[in-house]
């Protein structure tokens, strides 16, 4: 699948383009003599045979000019001090990581570490980044109580702290519809209620991500950064994403998110208990979306939505534990979907007492 | 007569006990998985009982939070040293303590519906029996049998610490304002944020 270079066909081709620039400007020779991989004949045969992918060849051929480059640049500024050029190096370490799904423990670690180390020079904060896979045995479930929810909004506000979601633009994975009593029809539903709750005659139906069984929104990502988690929560490898938005546009129910500028936390809000494929700082450009909180329930731990939640309406738990709540709910109250005839298989019930 | 029989069937449960059952427990999960849940610090600090005559579902025993550790004027008997005599509905209407309490439950309850006038540290059920503050559960489930019923299931009410492990949950004050239990009209917690408008929601 991968597709593997020999790096001696590398050096080849850069040299041949190297002559092929030397005739017009003299100055232009390749990645330069400074760099510690100026010629084929000064390495090691046996490094040159070696096949790796392309991304770790484009890292070994550029790293080593990036790295002196800074070097350089630092040398001769004063103003660039020691944890900027250690910010530039990571960063540039970062861009030549693969898809979390491929990477090897070892590489799984490097880059957490160094993902951990960014965020302490970029934010001062000192964040604890997990890649805890999912509990064997697990199928999240969750369900929301439509009779009991008030439409207090305490679960968005604790979804924000939680999940570090950007302040400037204001992002919510989660929206709650006040909807007119006796009906379910959203487009009647109002999503942008500010008023006291609850108002006469009207319930609430708040929705997120509902990790569906059948994600349309993994069928279309293009590159394979958005997958189904063995548990059943649908991540995102926010590094890996290309932000097509292909996802936002095919997901039913507007659950995805997207940063079109670099998400905004203030410094002592940032929640340090992170998870790669979770709340960790996203960049520019990536999509995101609710993990049902992967840093916590992969910890035993609710959501911060149902944690937060004053009226008991989010019951989250086990699908394949039969003595769980979630099992009680499905199997003694009346239940439904949202928009259940796409097919989707949403993992998230509305109930009622 | 006791450790002969233990004597003798020790053997045998040595037997069993070496023998490789491939149909025993699943194998653990793999100890590298940070898959133990931590203690949660809410459950730490607040204490739970173990429900009384109840279960949740698969027919286990369920805890639930106490009430006592979280009254602000509890023991009752530290300022009321002598039984009380039950008070008219006017006389709960003028009355000169206990102003914090807002009284909106069923208009038929009186003060002695639920506490005990005999002795105040205790509640009592419409038949007479004391209970405990801390299984208050058992004087709302008198009224409340659908509720007590969805909540010792888990579709009412709401789950401490986590989803795994030992279920403790609410109990029924912990949410609800037990003289007035309806959750209050209040603002919402911020303003949405609504990521796209328009019908096709």
């Amino acid at each position: 699948m991968t597709r593997k270079f020999r790096l001696r066909d590398l050096f080849t081709l850069m040299a041949r383009g190297s002559e092929a620039a030397s005739t017009a400007p003299a100055s232009a020779s390749g990645c330069g003599a400074a760099c510690s991989c100026s010629t084929p004949e000064d390495s090691g045969h046996s490094v040159l045979d070696k096949t790796v992918d392309r991304r770790r060849a484009m890292g070994m051929l550029f790293g080593g000019a990036a790295a002196a480059a800074t070097a350089t640049k630092s040398a001769a500024s004063v103003t660039q001090t020691e944890p900027e050029k250690d910010e530039k190096l990571l960063a540039w370490e970062e861009q030549l990581k693969g898809n979390f799904r491929l990477m090897t423990e070892r590489e799984r670690a490097e880059t957490i570490d160094r993902l951990e180390q960014l965020t302490l020079i970029r934010h001062g904060v000192d964040v604890r980044i997990r890649d805890a896979g999912a509990i064997p045995g697990v199928l999240y479930g969750y369900a929301f109580n439509i009779s009991r929810c008030k439409g207090y909004r305490n679960c968005v506000e604790a979804c924000i702290k939680e999940n570090n979601l950007d302040r400037k633009t204001g992002t919510q994975y989660i929206r709650i519809f006040e909807m007119e009593g006796g009906q379910v029809t959203f487009e009647d539903g109002d999503a942008e209620y500010f008023h006291q709750v609850p108002a006469e005659g009207h319930f609430y139906m708040g929705t997120q991500c509902f990790q569906c069984a059948n994600p349309p929104c993994v069928d279309v990502c293009p590159v394979g950064a958005t997958w189904q988690e063995p548990d059943g929560i649908t991540v995102v490898d926010y590094d890996w994403c290309i932000g097509c938005r292909y996802c936002e546009a095919a997901c039913p129910y507007w659950a995805r998110r997207f940063n079109w500028s670099e998400p905004e936390v203030p410094a002592e809000e940032i929640n340090p208990n992170q998870h790669y494929l979770g709340n960790r700082l996203r960049p520019k450009g990536a999509v995101e979306k609710c993990t049902f909180c992967i840093q916590r329930s992969r910890q035993g731990q609710l959501p911060a939505c149902a944690e937060a939640c004053p009226t008991g309406a989010r019951v989250f738990g086990n699908l394949l534990d039969p003595n769980s709540e979630i099992r009680y709910v499905l199997e003694h109250k009346r239940v439904f979907r949202l928009k259940e005839d796409l097919g989707t298989e949403p993992k998230f019930w509305y109930y009622m007492d | 007569m006791r450790l002969g029989l233990c004597l003798s069937l020790l053997p045998l449960w040595c037997l069993l006990a070496c023998t490789d059952d491939p149909s025993g427990p699943p194998p653990t999960p793999s100890a590298s998985l940070e898959t133990e849940p931590e203690r949660p610090r809410q459950l730490q600090v607040l204490a739970a009982v173990d429900v009384q005559g109840r279960t949740g579902p698969g027919d286990r025993p369920f805890q639930a939070s106490r009430r006592t550790g979280r009254m602000g004027q509890y023991p009752c008997t530290s300022c009321h040293e002598q039984p009380i005599v039950e008070l008219s509905a006017a006389a709960v209407e003028r009355r000169w303590s206990h102003l914090n309490l807002r009284i909106e439950h069923a208009a038929a309850l009186r003060c002695g519906t639920c506490h005990r006038y005999a002795s105040l540290d205790q509640l009592q059920l419409i038949d007479g029996d004391a209970v405990d503050f801390d299984h208050s559960y058992q004087v709302c489930a008198q009224c409340h049998s659908p509720q007590a019923r969805d909540w010792a299931g888990g579709a009412h009410g709401k789950r401490l610490g986590g989803w795994r492990g030992d279920r403790v949950v609410e109990t029924c004050t912990g949410c609800h304002d037990p003289h007035a239990p309806a959750f209050p009209r209040r603002m919402p917690q911020l303003y949405p944020q609504v990521p796209r408008t328009g019908t096709d929601r």
